[in-house]
């Protein structure tokens, strides 16, 4: 306690804005949020949350939210009774160089550390399921999944556990005309090995360029090994170029053997989305499923049953609810390997262009089926099979909840291959925000504030009333509807009007003539719009570089800046801004009522 | 060094009198002469020992004369030069809704001059006293400051000016963290402020109440941090509103009688300005007088010079006016006006008062109350 004293003692008597701003007092607190909320998360985090919960969501779903809320709320107000303790400026105490700056600066700093709870959070449950789910293990199991479910799955999207391995990237040296920049620009994307693929995958990163015209074949051979291609992106051929081409972007290695292995699935899985968009005559469906019947059909019949068991294992223990009958399921994928679909009637039979689902003659309220029989081991007749195999594809009996499944290996993912995006700059800008506001209430007065909200209001309103009238005078019509003029006017008008009153803010502080009253809601007005002035200049430059252009093409609109989307350069700017709006407070201070 | 050593046989002097009190804030006063912190240090050493329930008077001047015959040795630089702070010329403002006009006023204040401002309520006192302290704007005339040759700004130059109102703002937290807060802003730092601020302390008679707050301290000790807290920022220029109101008698001339012994402090000498009701107490340390009668400023020095040949004398009696003007009917050119509590009797002779004492003596008027305003300000309220 002493030594806290001291400690307090000595920043008042050295550094009096750490001290005023309380930053020490308010870092610890953020410092302890972590701790708490990292130890949270890591203890909130069970096996139900494991399967049912995703991470990066967990913090919001669970009463942490709130408990960390209340505990800012309860920070933030009584580190607010000491912090208007005091102040330097309301007494005209001789201020440092750069004071605002450096008091904003550790608010900032404190702040964002007091309201980021969620990452630390969000990394203690990251680090619970990396122990939970240790990769070793986790990966033997997931193995498992993938092969059992290849077995168990009858729906039409079947088989939708995304690939639990990251398909490796192609390094793609390639040029694309960038339509903001007016630019071409190249692009290298580059691949990563998953964790325990890497030696299977090995070699992808020599593979470059267009690998020819995806629609005319499904695999391409190269180096011995079949390759099938999908996820393309348009680009242009050459910067002299209109014309553009389809460059593969991402691929899978398809297997080359009959023998039953994981792989197999796992590579045609992470196609599944992709691969439709391709026009192929043939779904992912459809090849897992002639995968599992040709399986069938060589009577691996023991090793599925080996596969089903162990699914069922992995998923019991994960407590992922489920029904499933593996001699039930064996008895399912024995009688469809001896259907043998002679034709299909209905509707639907020109729509798929001579393409058989294999699934869909389990409903025969939509179009019929005839089928007969080629072996007799499977003696039933053919009503019993239909009601069978549409009881087990309606999944009224058999199931198993594939979204805990998705959901336990999303989660495991994220946690092992850093998939966690933590978007920490937003948090930023809530911390931006309070320190904002505090030293907005620094300098200003709190009833002179309350009168600029309605004023500022009326104000708002006639920009938006000059809004109107700038978009909708003259002749309007949607044929001759100039949408970029009149986006240009309507950004000229807004940022002139921010203009004047910035312009005006300041030289009635300069000059000294302006009523205090006027000053005071002017400058508070300032002070808002001072974190986006920055941003606006920027956006001026982007709408008023636009303009139309003649090319080899044909016409085009064009912009000759860029327009900052990123959110750490809209901070800076932001920052920027402010900054210079801190030298007037001393000068707006100094004046007399 | 001399005026140095007058201020410390003062000190004796009150010490060997008995008047230890007395004698113990001028003896911090010579103490923040010397701006030197081993002075401190034997400073608050020897107020802590004299706050404490050890003290004695016979110690006490042990002590004291211990630390006089060390300050005897002290060298310092000493400010002999009163230097002009503030010149007005013609300052005047017009405000209201009847239009009122202050001014026009012209005064310059030096170093060691203390400015009473007096005038009924409502005549702009406080209006003027916040256009010196550059918090009102001003319609016609001329400010200039000399207070800091390097205030780059007019913040810079308002930190320079010290401004107490009548209301004192409320402050929060202990009464020393303010001081303290308010020391380092002024560069007052490290070890010397905590030295400076306990010799602030302990000048205004805070020592017992250094952690106390705002809510825990009365009227009067919260005037005396404030100017605890003014003096720490080592102004130049002190303007008060009304620092007496509120305050006993006894708080009254203590706070009166440390203006004017800081005011002319021998290392830091400073301008104050003040306003206040209590017209006697203010015209006895006041080295000039400022009237304010409708805005309308008259200005006034001790020494009354244009009437100085005037005898006036502010009366209550137990008897009726007709027997107080057939007393005085045989003074020559006397005048009485009277406000409904007391009288006022002039007679155009310098010193005359006995002259009218007489006179009621011998028509056997029952005096409640007399006082010679010949040189005061009060007989302008009539």
């Amino acid at each position: 306690m002493n030594k806290l004293k001291k400690i307090n003692q000595y920043l008042l008597e050295n550094h009096p804005i750490t001290w005023h701003s309380k930053f020490l007092q308010l870092l610890v607190a953020g410092i302890f949020g972590w701790i708490i909320s990292f130890i949270s998360g890591y203890l909130l985090f069970g096996l139900s949350e494991l399967k049912n919960e995703d991470i990066r969501d967990f913090y919001a779903d669970s009463n942490f939210v709130s408990f960390h809320v209340i505990y800012c709320l309860i920070i933030i107000c009584i580190w607010a009774i000491y912090y208007y303790k005091n102040n330097a400026i309301k007494s005209f105490y001789p201020l440092s160089k750069l004071y605002f700056v450096k008091l904003f600066t550790q608010l900032f700093i404190a702040f964002s550390f007091l309201v980021s709870a969620y990452y630390p959070f969000t990394y203690g449950t990251i680090n619970r399921v990396k122990n939970e789910l240790k990769i070793d293990e986790t990966e033997a199991k997931i193995a498992k999944l993938n092969l059992g479910m290849a077995f168990v799955l009858n729906n039409k999207s079947m088989y939708h556990i995304d690939n639990k391995k990251e398909i490796a990237k192609l390094k793609l040296s390639s040029i694309y005309y960038n339509d903001i920049s007016n630019i071409w620009e190249g692009e290298n994307s580059y691949m990563y090995y998953p964790h325990k693929l890497k030696d299977t995958y090995s070699g992808f990163d020599l593979i470059y360029g267009d690998f020819g015209d995806l629609h005319d074949s499904l695999s391409t051979q190269i180096d011995n090994y079949k390759y099938l291609f999908f996820k393309t992106e348009s680009k242009y051929e050459s910067k002299d170029s209109c014309e553009s081409n389809l460059f593969v972007t991402d691929f899978v290695q398809l297997p080359n053997s009959d023998k039953l292995h994981v792989f197999d699935f796992q590579n045609l899985n992470a196609t599944w989305l992709d691969y439709q968009s391709l026009y192929t005559q043939m779904s992912t469906n459809e090849m897992i499923t002639n995968k599992v019947l040709r399986w069938s059909k060589n009577h691996q019949f023991d090793s599925i049953q080996l596969a089903i068991n162990d699914f069922i294992d992995v998923c019991l223990e994960y407590k992922i609810d489920l029904r499933l009958d593996p001699r039930m399921i064996l008895k399912y994928l024995k009688l469809k390997d001896f259907h043998h679909i002679e034709s299909i009637t209905g509707q639907y039979e020109n729509k798929y262009n001579n393409r058989i689902d294999a699934d869909d003659f389990s409903y025969p309220e939509d179009y019929s089926v005839l089928m007969k029989y080629s072996n007799n081991d499977v003696p039933v007749s053919i009503e019993d099979s239909s009601a069978f195999v549409t009881a087990i594809e309606r999944q009224d009996i058999y199931f198993y909840k594939k979204d805990q499944i998705r959901q336990l290996l999303d989660n495991y993912e994220m946690s092992h291959f850093n998939r966690f995006d933590s978007g920490f700059i937003s948090m930023l800008f809530v911390g931006f925000f309070l320190a904002f506001l505090f030293v907005l209430f620094e300098f200003a007065n709190i009833v002179s504030f309350l009168i600029t909200i309605p004023i500022g209001g009326v104000l708002m309103i006639l920009v938006a009333l000059g809004l109107i009238f700038i978009n909708l005078s003259g002749n309007y019509n949607f044929e001759n509807y100039d949408h970029h003029t009149r986006e240009k006017n309507s950004i000229v008008f807004v940022f002139c009007i921010i203009s004047i009153i910035v312009v005006t803010t300041i030289y009635g502080v300069l000059s000294k003539k302006f009523n205090k009253k006027v000053l005071n809601v002017l400058v508070n007005m300032t002070y808002i719009i001072s974190p986006f002035f920055v941003n606006l200049i920027f956006g001026m430059n982007f709408i008023l570089s636009g303009h139309y252009v003649n090319s080899k093409c044909g016409v085009e609109y064009v912009n000759g800046y860029s327009y900052i989307t990123n959110p750490f350069w809209i901070l800076l700017f932001a920052l920027f801004g402010l900054f210079s709006f801190f030298p007037l407070i001393k000068k707006y201070k100094a004046l007399e009522d | 060094m001399k005026l140095f050593h007058e201020k410390l046989n003062i000190v004796s002097s009150h010490i060997h009198s008995g008047d230890y009190h007395l004698g113990f804030r001028k003896l911090v006063d010579c103490v923040l002469d010397t701006q030197d912190k081993a002075f401190y240090k034997l400073c608050i050493d020897f107020a802590d020992w004299n706050e404490s329930d050890l003290r004695n008077d016979a110690e006490f001047v042990e002590r004291a004369f211990d630390l006089i015959q060390k300050l005897e040795k002290a060298t310092f630089e000493i400010k002999l030069d009163k230097k002009p702070l503030l010149v007005a010329e013609n300052v005047s403002k017009v405000y209201g809704r009847r239009k009122f006009k202050l001014g026009d006023i012209s005064i310059s204040i030096h170093e060691g001059d203390v400015w009473g401002l007096v005038g009924e309520n409502g005549n702009g006192k406080t209006t003027l006293l916040r256009i010196l302290a550059k918090d009102l704007k001003f319609d016609q005339g001329n400010l200039q400051y000399q207070i800091d040759e390097n205030a780059s700004s007019d913040y810079d130059l308002r930190t320079k000016l010290t401004y107490i109102p009548q209301r004192t703002p409320k402050w929060y937290g202990s009464l020393k963290t303010n001081l303290k807060f308010a020391a380092t802003h002024y560069g007052i730092k490290g070890e010397e402020n905590e030295l400076i601020v306990l010799m602030m302390i302990i000048r205004f008679g805070l020592w017992k109440y250094r952690n106390h707050n705002w809510d825990e301290l009365s009227s009067g000790y919260k005037m005396r941090f404030e100017l605890a807290r003014t003096f720490l920022r080592s102004p130049k220029l002190l303007l008060l509103d009304e620092p007496l109101a509120n305050l006993d008698v006894l708080a009254q001339q203590l706070i009166l009688e440390d203006l004017k012994n800081l005011s002319q402090s021998l290392s830091n000498p400073l301008g104050i300005i003040l306003s206040s009701q209590q017209l006697f107490e203010v015209e006895k340390i006041s080295d000039k007088i400022l009237f304010l009668k409708n805005g309308a400023p008259t200005h006034l020095s001790n020494a009354n010079e244009e009437e100085e040949q005037l005898t006036v004398l502010e009366l209550d009696i137990l008897d009726s006016r007709d027997e107080l003007n057939a007393a005085l009917e045989r003074l020559v050119g006397h005048e009485i006006k009277f406000n409904g509590g007391t009288y006022l009797v002039s007679i155009p002779v310098k010193n005359g008062m006995n002259q009218i004492l007489q006179a009621l003596v011998n028509h056997n008027i029952q005096i409640r109350y007399v006082r010679d305003i010949s040189q005061s300000t009060r007989r302008l309220f009539f």
